[in-house]
């Protein structure tokens, strides 16, 4: 019997929130504040802005860089694209970058929830958009 | 039965809130249509503001009572205009083929003979108003449309029914865009307002008082029908001058003026 798309969606976020469960506290910590204000920023900015955003915050060292890091990764899961997902985004034809967009924001939905149920963080958290 | 069309536009941002809602990102986001996911202002919100608490017996005849069925009907407002932000021109106002063809074969069943032209547009095309164009395209926040002609003769049409002549705005800002960018924008393209709860003492964000709410922006256009057996009852849509519909009065949302009279 098939899944549905919320189901599939669900699943697979709490698999990738849920991979950094015993990770570095700080790490932990930024990442589920940008579980909460990354599709805010998708719906003010769009998704290829948002996307840069974490690219280029991805391009350092430390927790934050990593977190963005896992950001990346975790959108490129839920769109099913591997490698350079800015690149990907960059070529997408309008049709299928609304589709990326609409997905995005809905899958986002789980990423929020697990990033307050599994790994403890609250939005407002005073990292959320940096 | 008689009927009326009418047309509400929004002069601040709208709120019809839904409560709280577990499948979308946002906190509080804005009550839309089963279907199409197009907002809506729903008739209840509607109908409750044009009564605004009257409970005398000419108010409880239009607008019912325990004993009795008003006899004024109203239809939930429907979302005819979106305002997107646009390189050229500020902004445009979008509707789209799906939309048109809703209002016509409604006003048609109610029995209204007021026609909307139909023009169609398909993928990512536009049909666009002088003020809206830059490089023979429609540059809506991160979406490129091609110009494929004038939306002059449906502004046109749009205008009167709403303003019952040429309103200049509406003319130039117009943009006819395809079913699926207009679906697009009625989820990327309302605002996106961040709320918090400070903590009094220190005014410093409470922990886990964050949170984002939905409006459909300022410059919308609605569309509505009232029904009633005697067109009298019509006069209580223009009582006032504008209307407070949705949540977040306080913070000056909601304020709606009413169009038309068709």
């Amino acid at each position: 019997m098939p899944q549905t798309r919320n189901q599939k969606d669900m699943k697979r976020a709490l698999e990738l929130v849920s991979s950094l469960e015993q990770a570095d506290p700080e790490l932990k910590r930024i990442y589920g504040g940008l579980c909460h204000s990354f599709p805010v920023m998708v719906l003010q900015s769009g998704l290829c802005q948002a996307v840069a955003f974490s690219a280029d915050k991805a391009s350092g060292e430390g927790p934050r860089a990593r977190a963005h890091q896992k950001l990346l990764e975790h959108l490129g899961a839920i769109l099913e694209v591997e490698g350079d997902l800015l690149a990907h985004l960059h070529e997408a034809p309008t049709t299928a970058y609304m589709h990326h967009t609409r997905r995005v924001l809905e899958a986002w939905v789980y990423f929020k929830r697990f990033a307050k149920s599994v790994l403890k963080v609250e939005a407002g958290g005073d990292d959320e958009g940096r | 039965m008689q009927t009326k069309a009418f047309f509400l536009q929004a002069l601040t941002p709208v709120h019809p809130g839904t409560g709280q809602v577990s499948g979308s990102v946002i906190d509080l986001p804005v009550a839309r249509e089963a279907a199409t996911g197009f907002p809506l202002i729903p008739a209840s919100s509607l109908k409750g503001v044009l009564r605004d608490g009257r409970a005398d017996e000419a108010a409880n005849k239009v607008f019912g009572s325990l004993e009795q069925m008003g006899e004024l009907t109203l239809t939930d407002a429907r979302l005819l205009l979106l305002p997107v932000r646009s390189y050229a021109g500020t902004f445009a106002l979008i509707t789209c083929p799906l939309v048109l063809q809703r209002w016509q074969r409604d006003a048609e069943a109610l029995g209204l003979s007021s026609k909307l032209s139909q023009p169609s547009i398909t993928g990512e095309e536009a049909l666009a108003g002088s003020a809206i164009q830059y490089n023979n395209q429609v540059i809506l926040e991160d979406i490129d449309l091609k110009v494929k002609g004038s939306s002059e003769a449906l502004a046109k049409a749009i205008s009167g029914l709403l303003f019952g002549k040429e309103e200049p705005d509406l003319m130039e800002r117009l943009a006819l865009v395809s079913n699926d960018v207009f679906s697009y924008f009625c989820q990327t393209g309302l605002e996106v307002i961040a709320r918090v709860r400070l903590e009094s003492a220190s005014k410093t964000v409470a922990s886990g008082a964050l949170w984002y709410e939905e409006a459909i922006p300022a410059e919308a256009v609605f569309s509505s029908f009232a029904l009633a057996k005697d067109a009298a009852h019509f006069a209580e849509l223009h009582r006032r001058p504008y209307l407070q519909i949705g949540g977040e009065a306080s913070v000056g949302r909601g304020l709606l003026r009413v169009l038309g009279g068709v």
